[in-house]
């Protein structure tokens, strides 16, 4: 059985299925990372100042040396602060550098702090970060190293790519809340026709996803808990 | 007994005193580049005013001006062997890498980590964007510079140096309320996106 991986499996989970299940991830769940990404990036340099005051908020009350930790643990405390305080497309960015080995930004880490130490204080962390992205506008390029660095993972872990031409599919989408989530079933209705392939799953970290799928009969959604 | 006495002034005396002349050498030539900055920043804040354009054109005016003496300490410097760019660039990596640790005592029992959680001072946030900055420029270049800056490296450097005395006279211009906090932050601003540009 072919499974399929969504957004949210991707950016969530370590790739752990059993050895003989085909995976595949279509060339839209890519397309939505980095839309996702560019959004994330828009609005954490559009709204840093907040995003600061989240962060000096939240860690005046720790002692110097309780605060600095690992550049990816900083990450995943962000999410957590992002996603109480409401900014999700923001929360998504930091998701994805916690989870990702993006390399043109780990490098740049590496050489820039982690000389002399391991972990950092979050507020040279995230100041790092923002002018990283202003840096010769290289917020322009993020999305693409992002992408590509998730592309090396897949293919890491044997990880199917599928190339689907996606022009109609997402023209003809009307706006709403799911509009990514009908997409990426959309490709993988349409791989599955050029394919022959009858039946698929599809796994998913998103609860909301099954009802978004019923009108796609033979693709039986799969929610998964992989955060913890 | 004149054997101890003579062991203890005597042994390793050459060495010491060889290497101490020679430091005192450089840190004199140190201190005069130093007199020379401070009477250059000194210059540029009493012309600029209060008029915060007129900082970076009075930089390059005043540098100009003591350029002959500035050249005249370089190539002292170089005489003694010392490499003035290569030295300053990773004395400047250094610099910025101690400040950004952010243990530095700022009074109260307080250190400058502490001062950038618990303060909202937007012109502090500035001045660490721009130490930020600085140290991920530098440590970049210091790498392309490892055996001799390339041209273009050497003009980065150039402007860099600019804009981190443009910082410092604009931070002075504040202290000294003769601007007030929206226009030192807006400068700070200017100079921060000046930095990270091509």
């Amino acid at each position: 059985m072919i499974r399929f991986l969504d957004v949210g499996y991707l950016i969530n989970c370590k790739h752990k299925i059993k050895q003989e299940d085909k995976l595949v991830v279509t060339i839209c769940v890519l397309k939505v990372i980095r839309h996702k990404i560019k959004k994330g990036l828009y609005f954490f340099l559009e709204k840093f100042e907040i995003i600061k005051d989240f962060v000096k908020n939240y860690y005046s009350t720790i002692s110097g040396k309780r605060r600095r930790r690992s550049p990816k643990k900083i990450a995943k405390k962000m999410v957590q602060l992002l996603e109480l305080k409401g900014y999700a497309d923001v929360a998504f960015l930091f998701r994805v550098i916690a989870r990702y080995y993006i390399r043109d930004l780990e490098e740049h880490t590496e050489k820039t702090w982690l000389r002399s130490s391991s972990k950092v204080t979050p507020i040279n962390y995230i100041v790092y970060l923002y002018n990283y992205f202003k840096k010769q506008k290289n917020y322009l390029v993020f999305p693409d190293k992002v992408v590509n660095s998730i592309r090396k993972e897949l293919q890491q872990n044997n990880i199917e790519i599928a190339e689907i031409d996606d022009k109609e599919l997402w023209l003809d989408l009307d706006s709403g809340t799911d509009r990514e989530d009908r997409y990426q079933l959309l490709c993988i209705k349409k791989y599955m026709r050029n394919n022959g392939i009858p039946e698929a799953r599809f796994l998913t970290t998103d609860h909301r996803l099954p009802d978004t799928a019923q009108p796609f009969e033979n693709i039986k959604v799969e929610v998964v808990d992989c955060q913890a | 007994m004149a054997g101890e006495a003579a062991v203890a002034v005597g042994l390793g005396a050459f060495v010491e005193e060889y290497s101490t002349q020679r430091v005192n050498e450089l840190i004199h030539l140190y201190r005069r580049l130093q007199q020379l900055r401070r009477r250059i920043l000194q210059e540029v804040e009493e012309e600029a005013g209060e008029d915060v354009a007129e900082i970076i054109p009075n930089i390059v005016t005043a540098i100009r001006q003591y350029a002959t003496e500035i050249e005249e300490v370089l190539a002292e410097l170089r005489r003694l062997g010392a490499d003035p760019m290569k030295a300053s660039l990773e004395s400047a990596v250094e610099e910025y890498a101690e400040v950004l640790r952010l243990d530095i005592p700022v009074g109260g029992g307080k250190t400058l980590e502490d001062l950038l959680y618990e303060s909202r001072d937007e012109v502090l946030d500035k001045l660490h964007e721009i130490m930020m900055a600085l140290y991920m420029e530098y440590v970049e270049i210091n790498e392309k510079c490892d055996h001799g800056c390339p041209p273009e490296a050497a003009q980065k450097l150039e402007k860099l140096a600019t804009l981190e005395l443009a910082t410092y006279a604009i931070y002075k211009l504040f202290q000294k309320q003769k601007i007030d906090k929206k226009t030192a932050v807006t400068a700070l601003n200017e100079i921060v996106d000046e930095i990270l540009s091509e």
